[in-house]
């Protein structure tokens, strides 16, 4: 196996192609359900159990799966694992199905999903496939997380449940509408960072010649 | 004992339902569901019209089938598990018929729906509208059409006034780490707020 | 050419057929080992409402007993199933979970309970129609409420709630059903 080729692939989920802040995908799980850490936490492990295999099977089937029906094919594959993830909790953890079964049957029309079965899964190797899925999912998890503790935090000043003493409850911002603005923002601050980074990275490059970009090329 | 309620019982329920699946339960600004295209498609007004439109056509027509399949088949069969499968390939297929059909008999609408007809298979408010009517709820089959075609509606409403917003502030001087997405979001948010405003009118 | 093209197209559908099987079969599979007995809902709900025990028995008691009913009162037919029914372990309490077909929002469900020959409680089920509140508010349910069920099937008559008819309907229905239920299998000199 090509060393570069896992670690592009590895990291690229995690920052350069996050798939909740660069490339802006599966936003409506983003925003509903993530109103607690648990909640973000749960959503982004189903997200990424369902990403992981099917992303494998979708590999391992990617020449038996003829050009033209190879839309329903994903679709069929995806949704089964879906259905499989909704029918596990729904019986093992029901209070959490209840307040976030919803986006769980809608995890198959994620476009995260469906993206990379097509512009990853069904060229490259079962292993690579996979760690496409685990590198995405975690991203998508790490985001879902992010932006929870931040929402968790305002809403009544806990950490994953826990209450932090002396900071006060304020009812109004845990009302859903602020999963929009804290999304906002942390993206805001996210771009910001990237843009500062590029920034020095470019005067860093033009004060001395990096190999980065020549490594990149060969990676690709 | 017959005890009067009023005759206009019934017709209050469907406006009940109607109103709520367009305004206080809008499907974008209440249930966080077609967030994607909402954000995605919002930049110029006529491309949100012409993605609100789709969104109505194919919801309408879809969570029909959809009502169909689960009611006449999946039942049956007791196979209703297999929901979530059956729907979005009802979906996925419908979209495509639709395709072929409207690019062969008219190629006006195609013209104006077509660019965005690809893009909804993936957009989680048809499937999500689908599985409220057909599966959570199990309205019967006129409500479920006049559900999903309200559903629509909302649609289209949401993305629309995003758009004429987005239009505004395109040329606003924000900071450049806010440009494109972030301040699309808190766009989206204050609507939020305001269409929440109305949740109180069916509640009281 | 032609050969080739529909060789094409009856392999595709052939192994988009064959992954929805395989994919079929494995999520039935999931489901049976997933799946929850029906009646734990039910039980839970019954010992709930009536704060006596119930117990799920090893063979259910409803075996081989008709579920669907059909209820006339005066001219209107409706159709009510009883989907669960039970006897509370002190013997004191007949417990059904009923289903009337019509309701604004699809079939409506009602836990009805039946003490000494007569209906002592009825409470809603999930799928609460805003209707069925008003009904209760209205006193529909209480025409019901302590009146032995040979007198409810004597064709005493229903009251409707106007404005409300398919809630009445599909409430009557279901209450009709365990009243059909209780009289066909449970009342004394009953088959049952």
């Amino acid at each position: 196996m090509d060393k570069a080729k896992i670690k592009e692939t590895a990291l690229g989920g995690l920052l350069r192609n996050n798939p909740t802040f660069v490339l802006v995908l599966g936003t409506c799980p983003t925003i509903a359900t993530t109103s607690s850490l648990f909640n973000s936490f749960a959503m982004g492990v189903a997200t990424m159990f369902v990403l992981v295999f099917s992303n494998l099977f979708i590999s391992l089937l990617r020449r038996v799966i003829p050009e033209r029906v190879r839309i329903p094919c994903y679709i069929v594959i995806v949704s089964t694992f879906v259905t499989i993830v909704q029918m596990v909790m729904r019986r093992f953890l029901p209070d959490l199905y209840t307040s976030i079964g919803t986006f769980i049957d809608l995890i198959v029309v994620n476009c995260i999903i469906l993206a990379r079965a097509e512009s990853y899964a069904a060229c490259n190797k079962p292993l690579y496939s996979m760690l496409d899925g685990v590198s995405m999912g975690v991203g998508f998890t790490c985001a879902l997380c992010l932006i929870g503790i931040v929402r968790e935090f305002l809403a009544g000043g806990a950490f994953a449940g826990f209450a932090i003493p002396g900071f006060p409850v304020m009812d109004a911002t845990a009302a859903s509408v602020f999963g929009f603005i804290v999304f906002g923002c942390l993206m805001a601050l996210f771009n910001f960072l990237v843009q500062k980074w590029n920034a020095r990275a470019k005067r860093a490059e033009q004060s001395l010649p990096l190999v980065r970009e020549g490594a990149e090329e060969v990676a690709k | 004992m017959i005890v009067e309620l009023g005759a206009a019982g019934a017709a209050v329920s469907v406006a009940a339902i109607l109103f709520s699946a367009v305004i206080s339960n809008n499907i974008v600004l209440a249930q966080y569901q077609g967030i994607c295209p909402f954000l995605g498609v919002s930049k110029k007004m006529s491309g949100a019209a012409g993605m609100g439109f789709a969104v109505i056509f194919v919801l309408a027509i879809s969570s029909v089938f959809c009502w169909l399949v689960y009611n006449y088949v999946l039942l049956p069969l007791k196979i209703d598990f297999l929901y979530t499968m059956a729907f979005i390939l009802v979906i996925a297929s419908l979209v495509q018929v639709l395709e072929i059909v409207l690019k062969r008999f008219s190629p006006t609408l195609y013209s104006a729906l077509g660019i965005y007809l690809p893009l909804i298979t993936t957009n989680c408010a048809i499937l999500g509208a689908a599985n409220s009517a057909v599966v959570y709820q199990s309205f019967d089959f006129l409500y479920t059409f006049a559900f999903s075609l309200a559903t629509g509606v909302g649609f289209l409403l949401a993305i629309v006034l995003l758009a004429g917003v987005r239009m505004k502030t395109d040329g606003a001087d924000i900071p450049k780490c806010f440009k494109g997405f972030p301040i699309t979001l808190i766009t989206a948010a204050i609507m939020a707020m305001a269409f929440a405003g109305f949740s109180g009118i069916l509640a009281g | 050419m032609d050969k080739a093209k529909t060789r094409a197209v009856l392999q595709s559908i052939g192994v988009l057929a064959a992954i929805a099987l395989v994919c079929g079969l494995l999520l039935g599979a999931v489901y049976t080992l997933t799946r929850v007995d029906p009646r734990t809902e039910a039980y839970a709900r019954f010992a709930q409402d009536t704060e006596l025990t119930f117990t799920i028995p090893e063979r259910d008691p409803g075996e081989g007993r008709e579920t669907d009913y059909t209820v006339t009162a005066g001219s209107r037919t409706m159709t009510g199933h009883v989907d669960v029914y039970a006897l509370s372990d002190d013997g004191s309490t007949h417990a059904f979970c009923v289903r009337g077909e019509g309701g604004y929002r699809g079939d409506v469900q009602l836990y009805v309970y039946i003490e000494g020959g007569a209906v002592a409680k009825i409470t809603v089920g999930e799928n609460g129609e805003t209707f069925l509140g008003q009904l209760e508010a209205s006193g529909f349910y209480a025409q019901f409420l302590n009146v032995p069920v040979e007198e409810l099937l004597s064709g005493s008559g229903v009251d409707y709630v106007s404005g409300a008819t398919r809630s009445s309907n599909a409430v009557t229905a279901a209450i009709g059903a365990a009243a059909g239920y209780y009289r066909e299998y449970l009342a004394e000199g009953a088959n049952g």
